[in-house]
């Protein structure tokens, strides 16, 4: 194969390609419109008048609606895409809906969640011992969120996070947890759009905020299917 | 043993002054930046100057360099998308679809028309927010600083629809592989279309401060000039390139997403100067805007992510409910491997050709990623901008050329 | 091209003609592929480098050529041994070769012969290794020197940085670069890209 029976690159109408050796240079170039570059006009030239235009122009916006928000008293309005910290959700009993499985760990890009997983004698016997995001580190991209099998980790609204010392960003368990009524925005948002294509795939709230394989009711744990 | 010297080019280097009696001074040493308003970033340009006259000029980098490439060999495919936000970081989703489209070459994935229809539009949106940027930070780098409320103004309302769209501002990690990561809603697209009618307006206004004015006429008119020629010999591509009258741009020479099916125009400059680049850059504009109506006003139904259950997350619903679909998702989150190949994949950003290299060895990682940055090779085109231009002209030259330091130096 | 001694290579997902040449053929290569009418290649896209630790020739670097009369893309890959990391450069052809080359350089330690000026421009002059070479770890190596020029010499001083005794690293083959030689103030500076 020699080079010049190579495809094109890429499919679709680029310039077509040109027969050899007859090739007009940069022939892609043919069909394009060209800037306007005009000369200034007289008026241009004298400068005032484009000058008063201008400032007039200026003077004009001081009577339009200011489009800037003064900041610390006028929030921003909060809509449920908006991604602000992540948080945990909080199951009805206090404790995390979180197993400790460790996806959003794995797959926070700047390593920004750090897992502790422990055993407890609950039902759903696996929980978090700590669970530590560092907000300094977190680039608010929802990754977690979007991986957790659980749904107990999700978006806050919370965009402000301030603090006086490193530390305080290193956000635990206690600060993380949030009851599942404050998140029920994004929760609902994010069980709308990560249905994805599958519209079918209806959620039913989940029974004690656990979730569970209808196959399941009624056991405390499933059953071995080997 | 060979040591590492660095190579610093000194007055003594140069051509003695002419004799006693000429007016000329000696040359000069200046070194601009690298935290000078008017680089742009961290740039560093090491000056000689003769009198007013620059006779050297050697751009240092490297102040902004993070390694990406590097990180993206220890990182999932899905992760690499944060970092290639923070390369051009006026156009953060344009990066994100360039890093998509060259995964899913890789990986084979369909993606349906809706995603690709919503890729488009960011795109476009996208090069609108990096021009509009480059309108106001050029205003103010030529004297013109109400240019720059003017251009922000627009570009906040802008980047309050894509809040809207993708939940965060800037650097939105709004791409997944196989689409996109939330539908375009219909109370947005309404939101975006009335921008969209205002937008020619202002288009028309920035022209009324600029395009007319005798001094940014005075200040861009017949510098940093450069022939075709030249700019294809250095590799300069984009706008920059266009504006020396070569009509090369990848939306059409190697299109992709939906840009075959879309009406626009390419403009093209005369003469290459920084007056030239703005015009081009200021039909540009106009020009994303009609494809951005077109798009809108007949966005295709359907999905907005492949429904491929091999390489897309499975629905959550099932997730929360199936063991096989939880399998699925851990499966598909940690250990994603594409086939082994290697892809070169460009599109067309706001300063140029943005490539991804990816070499891919079958793993979970990219074994190698390089990223053509187009702000790196267009930069080298400063060198025979500036030389023998007055020292005054290199902030206009700087700011028609326009690069951005994140993506420079990686 | 197969003519001067390139090889074409499988396609790839992306379809590009890719053509593979041995080190000694790429000079001649490039003058016809940039010089020749019918081939026309006038805008070098891209160079890239590629550390394959187990193969022979253990670096490759790949050029992206663009032919604007044809829109036509290829990609050539050379094969640089480690032993000697050299390859003519093409700075002459393509003025853009510049940085592609300085930059690979800097991160490969591929010395491009011919090169009018062959520098470091990403990482700071005299770094004694080369990062995206695969024995390179990711977290870097001996982040606690700097580099500070005194009276024209690129000298190196210790930063005074806490690290946790023992703190984990990546075993790295230190044979390539010699940080214990490096932090007594010697001007010299580990030899590039020595074995
Ligand atoms: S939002 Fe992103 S960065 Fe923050 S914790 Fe979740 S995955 Fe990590
Ligand atoms: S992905 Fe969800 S369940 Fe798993 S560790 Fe993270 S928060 Fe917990």
């Amino acid at each position: 194969m020699s080079p010049h029976d190579a495809t094109p690159a890429g499919p679709g109408p680029g310039p077509a390609p040109v027969a050899a050796g007859a090739a007009p240079r940069f022939a892609a170039a043919v069909a394009n419109p060209k800037v306007l570059r005009r000369e200034l006009t007289l008026n241009e030239r004298l400068f005032v008048g484009p000058f008063v235009k201008a400032l007039w122009y200026t003077f004009t916006r001081m009577f339009r609606k200011d489009i800037t928000r003064r900041y610390p008293e006028q929030k921003m309005e909060v809509k449920p895409t908006l991604h602000g910290v992540p948080v945990l959700v909080m199951k009805e009993d206090g404790a995390p809906r979180c197993v400790a499985c460790g996806l959003c760990e794995f797959v926070c890009p700047p390593r920004a969640i750090d897992i502790q997983p422990g055993e407890t004698d609950r039902p759903i016997e696996r929980e978090p011992k700590t669970f530590v995001i560092d907000m300094l580190r977190c680039i608010e991209c929802s990754y977690c969120e979007e991986v957790c099998p659980e749904e107990a980790i999700v978006m806050s609204t919370e965009y402000e996070v301030v603090g006086r010392r490193r530390e305080d960003f290193v956000w635990d368990l206690k600060k993380l947890l949030k009851p599942a009524q404050e998140l029920a925005a994004r929760i609902a948002w994010v069980r709308k759009t990560y249905k994805r294509w599958d519209a079918a795939a209806e959620i039913a709230p989940p029974p004690g905020g656990v979730f569970r394989d209808p196959r399941w009711a009624g056991r405390e744990r499933p059953v071995d299917s080997h | 043993m060979t040591t590492l010297t660095e190579r610093i080019v000194t007055v003594a280097d140069l051509p003695q002054p002419p004799g006693e009696g000429d007016l000329h001074s000696e040359p000069m040493e200046l070194s601009m930046g690298p935290q000078h308003p008017a680089t742009h970033g961290v740039l560093q340009c090491k000056l000689i100057l003769d009198g007013e006259k620059i006779v050297r000029i050697d751009p240092v980098m490297g102040y902004l360099h993070r390694g990406k490439e590097k990180h993206a060999e220890h990182m999932t495919y899905q992760q690499f998308f944060t970092l290639t936000d923070r390369l051009d970081y006026l156009q953060p989703l344009a990066n994100e679809v360039g890093w998509a489209l060259t995964v899913e070459k890789l990986a084979g994935i369909e993606v349906p028309a809706r995603a690709q229809a919503i890729r488009t539009i960011i795109c476009e949106f996208m090069r609108l927010s990096a021009h509009l940027v480059w309108a106001g930070i050029g205003g103010v780098d030529t004297g013109a600083v109400s240019m720059f409320m003017y251009a922000f103004r627009d570009r906040e309302a802008l980047f309050d629809l894509l809040d809207e769209l993708t939940g965060l501002r800037t650097n939105q990690e709004y791409l997944r592989i196989g689409g996109v990561g939330t539908d375009l809603p219909a109370e947005l697209i309404v939101k975006m279309k009335a921008w969209i009618a205002d937008f020619p307006a202002h288009i028309d206004q920035f022209e009324l401060l600029l395009t007319g004015n005798r001094i940014f006429h005075q200040r861009m008119r017949g510098v940093g000039q450069i022939s075709a020629a030249q700019a294809i010999d250095l590799g300069v591509t984009g706008p920059c390139l266009r504006a020396t009258g070569v009509g090369v741009d990848l939306r059409r020479a190697r299109p992709y997403l939906l840009y075959p099916q879309l009406e626009f125009d390419v403009p093209v400059g005369t003469r290459g100067d920084a007056y030239d680049r703005y015009l081009v850059r200021i039909e540009e504009m106009r020009q994303s805007t009609r494809i951005l109506k077109q798009l809108l006003d007949q966005l295709p139904a359907g999905d907005w992510i492949a429904k491929d259950w091999k390489n897309v997350l499975p629905p959550k619903g099932r997730v929360y409910t199936s063991m096989e679909e939880m399998i699925h998702q851990f499966k598909t989150v940690t250990d994603w491997c594409p086939p082994k190949g290697e892809v070169y994949q460009a599109t067309e950003a706001a300063n140029g050709e943005l490539g991804f290299y990816l070499l891919s060895a079958g793993e979970s990682h990219p074994y190698r990623v390089k990223i053509r940055s187009p702000s790196f090779i267009n930069l080298q085109a400063l060198k025979p901008m500036a030389i023998g231009a007055w020292f005054g002209d290199i902030v206009a030259i700087i700011a028609s050329l326009h690069f951005i330091m994140g993506e420079c130096d990686r | 091209m197969t003519a001067l001694g390139a090889e074409v290579l499988p396609s790839t997902q992306d379809g590009l003609a890719a053509f593979r040449v041995g080190r000694d053929a790429w000079p001649q290569l490039a003058q016809a592929m940039k010089r020749d009418p019918q081939l026309a290649f006038e805008l070098l896209v891209d160079v890239a480098g590629a550390d394959f630790p187990r193969r022979r020739p253990r670096f490759e670097v790949v050029y992206h050529l663009w032919s604007l009369t044809f829109n036509r893309l290829v990609r050539v890959k050379v094969g640089v041994p480690e032993e000697d990391p050299q390859i003519a450069s093409v700075v002459e052809l393509w003025g853009s070769a510049d940085w592609h080359e300085r930059e690979t350089f800097d991160l490969f330690g591929i010395r491009f012969a011919g090169h009018p000026d062959l520098r470091r421009i990403l990482l700071p002059d005299g770094y004694p290794w080369h990062p995206l070479r695969k024995d390179f770890p990711v977290e870097g190596i001996d982040n606690s020197i700097c580099y500070v020029r005194e009276g024209g010499v690129l000298m190196t001083r210790e930063l005074a940085v806490d690290r946790p005794a023992g703190a984990d690293r990546t075993p790295v083959d230190l044979s390539r670069g010699d940080p214990a030689g490096f932090s007594d103030g010697a001007p010299t500076l580990p030899e590039e890209g020595a074995k």
